[in-house]
């Protein structure tokens, strides 16, 4: 890996993050409280980033272009490409052009090995492929919450989850449950799991839809991901909503705000608390923060 | 004729054979296209859409979670690399045997290192005068025992605190017990490599501005460290978004699987133990605690590219040693606290 190459992929993960931050994106991928230390170490990058180049320029002054091109170069004939392989790059790049599976089919084209058993890229190259094809999908993709997609892989049993936070005082005495979110309701009912304390109670949350396997027909999961460092620990947790024929109003990954009351309900055997919705849930977007820590 | 014949003929054949390849894997991405075209809302395609978009952010995640560890980390090391001076070390050390291996397990904190940092301090170090059980106990504790690592875990895994203190307390106990155990050998120089004999001989270290070796060694050990934090991302997002749940239940459920599991994939994925809490948490609805704890304890100490780095400094028989105490010891801790639990 040439030293400017690196400095270079240093500075645009600095900027990526960077970005994010300035979008008020990086709330999606990692948890808030550690907001500063990322943005701190995002902007130390850049810095690097910027430092190593006019490092590199104070060794090398005038030979630092003539440096460049030559690992260009070298790079390019190690390639091997010969007049076959450039006609696979040029079709799959064409292919890439016109629809986003031509995507992958240009990742395959530049990863699968050859008829003479080579593939295009030098083995020990494909995890710089990779490191490269992920700089790039951050920048030329929108940011994103997880989808409704992980929440079905991921276990919905609210038996298995306890919250970090800690439910303070005001939170447990106060009588503005009304205003509980998703997060706040769960870590009461930790705290007092007695569920006929909460039936006839005024609920207004805002969650995703969300169906769970197993789930009857005529419920769905308000929900929304708790995240403990960063997406990658996501969980799914939320209410259940007792709604007759939800499944025609509303889709998956809908953002949805429920007003309603708690009452009992069953599912998979359990007792839980369900919100029946005193109307048919207002659409809504997905709000800045969807995680709940 | 003939024997220029050949070379045009291969050439032919080349370009055929992969004209045909982008032929077919074209009219089956076009086949694809057309059929997804008129079904784009179809329940599939809408499913994998959203599954791959799943796997980048997962990705993503991990490399933006991992970020200020990975810079502080790096950061640290490269200015141990620059400004540490290995006499004043050798002479500050107690000793006796168990004080100068506890104390060098401990030194770790003082300077956070991981695996690409650690492997040529520990052979300065030797060449400096440190016995190599000394430098056996430092290149095991150093990558656990250090602030760095001890950070990143906690706040990984903010919910379960056995595992920093499993991590730690395995660690020490396993690099003192190893290092110990081959202070006892008379003839420390036995368990090193010729090559590296060679080179203690003929000591012409070579000196550098300090400004080089700082810029110089925090772009290596950068790079070094991302390209497997990537590697390990994109596997944990791949575990998390392709493999069905059921199968991943079976595994969390068994004890000794998960484990063994969990620590052949910290064989395989060479991750700095810097970061490597946050590939471990994206595992950590699969795998139970225990197999999580036995990542962590055998990870930083052996994995492909430690055991490759230190294949030029010690004997076979030296690295079978430490790995064979490093594995069990790992694999006891996991049992030991999937009991507990």
């Amino acid at each position: 890996m040439p030293k400017w190459l690196s400095f270079t992929i240093i500075a645009l993960l600095g900027v990526y993050a960077l970005m994010l931050q300035s979008k008020d994106q990086l709330i999606l991928y990692i948890n808030p409280r550690y907001l500063l230390s990322a943005t701190l170490a995002a902007i130390f990058c850049v810095v690097i980033g910027l430092a190593g180049y006019i490092w590199l320029i104070a060794r090398y002054k005038k030979g630092m272009l003539r440096r460049i091109k030559g690992s260009v170069v070298s790079f390019f004939k190690s390639l091997n490409l010969g007049r076959s392989k450039m006609i696979a790059i040029a079709v799959a790049i064409l292919f890439a052009l016109v629809t986003p599976l031509g995507f992958v089919l240009l990742v395959l084209v530049i990863l699968i090995p050859f008829s003479n058993g080579e593939s295009l890229l030098n083995k020990s190259l494909v995890i710089e492929f990779l490191v490269f094809c992920f700089v790039a999908l951050g920048f030329l993709l929108p940011a994103q919450s997880l989808s409704s997609q992980a929440a079905s892989q991921r276990s919905t049993s609210l038996n298995t989850i306890t919250l970090n936070g800690e439910l303070s005082a005001t939170t447990l005495f106060s009588f503005d449950s009304d205003k509980y979110d998703v997060g706040d309701w769960i870590r009461r009912i930790n705290a007092n799991p007695n569920l006929r304390d909460y039936v006839g109670k005024e609920v207004n949350i805002t969650g995703f839809v969300f169906k769970p396997n197993g789930y009857p027909t005529d419920m769905f999961l308000a929900a929304r991901f708790l995240v403990s460092c960063c997406a990658v620990d996501a969980r799914p947790i939320g209410l259940p909503v007792r709604l007759q024929g939800w499944d025609a109003m509303y889709t998956s990954d809908e953002w949805v705000n429920v007003s309603g009351e708690f009452q009992l309900g069953e599912v998979d055997g359990e007792q839980v608390l369900v919100i029946v919705p005193a109307a048919n849930p207002d659409k809504t977007t997905q709000p800045a923060r969807p995680y709940v820590y | 004729m003939l024997s220029q014949l050949r070379p045009i003929t291969t050439e032919v054949i080349n370009f055929v054979a992969s004209l045909k390849f982008i032929l077919a894997v074209g009219v089956c991405v076009v086949f694809v296209y057309f059929h997804f075209r008129y079904l784009f809302s179809s329940p599939d395609f809408l499913v994998f859409q959203a599954r791959a978009q799943d796997f980048v952010t997962l990705v993503l995640s991990v490399i933006l979670g991992a970020l200020p560890f990975l810079v502080l980390g790096v950061a640290v090391s490269a200015v141990v690399a620059t400004f540490i001076n290995e006499k004043t070390l050798l002479r500050l050390l107690p000793k006796n045997r168990f004080g100068s291996h506890i104390v060098i397990s401990l030194l770790g904190m003082l300077m956070p290192v991981c695996e690409c940092g650690n492997i040529p301090l520990a052979r300065r170090l030797m060449l400096k005068g440190f016995s190599a059980s000394q430098a056996i106990t430092f290149l095991l504790a150093a990558p656990i025992i250090n602030i760095v690592t001890i950070w990143s875990t906690f706040e990984a895994f903010r919910g379960e605190p056995i595992i920093l203190v499993s991590r730690v307390v395995a660690g020490f106990i396993i690099a003192n017990f190893i290092g110990i155990l081959l202070s006892y050998k008379p003839d420390q120089t036995d368990l090193l490599s010729n090559g590296f004999m060679m080179e203690m001989r003929s000591r012409n270290l070579v000196s550098q501005k300090k400004v080089d070796i700082l810029i110089d060694t925090f772009q290596r050990e950068f790079w070094l460290v991302f390209r497997m934090l990537v590697l390990g991302a994109v596997v944990a997002g791949l575990i998390q978004t392709i493999i069905p749940r059921d199968y991943l239940i079976g595994i969390a459920n068994s004890q000794v699987l998960s484990i063994l599991i969990m620590m052949l994939l910290g064989l395989i994925i060479s991750m700095c133990s810097s970061v490597d809490a946050f590939f471990a948490l994206s595992l950590s609805s699969i795998f139970n605690t225990g197999a999580i704890a036995a990542f962590l304890t055998f990870g930083p100490m052996i994995d492909l590219k430690i055991l490759s780095m230190l294949k030029g400094s010690f004997k076979l028989k030296t690295l079978v040693i430490i790995t064979f105490f490093v594995t069990m010891g790992s694999f006891i801790t996991g049992l030991i606290i999937n009991l507990i639990l």
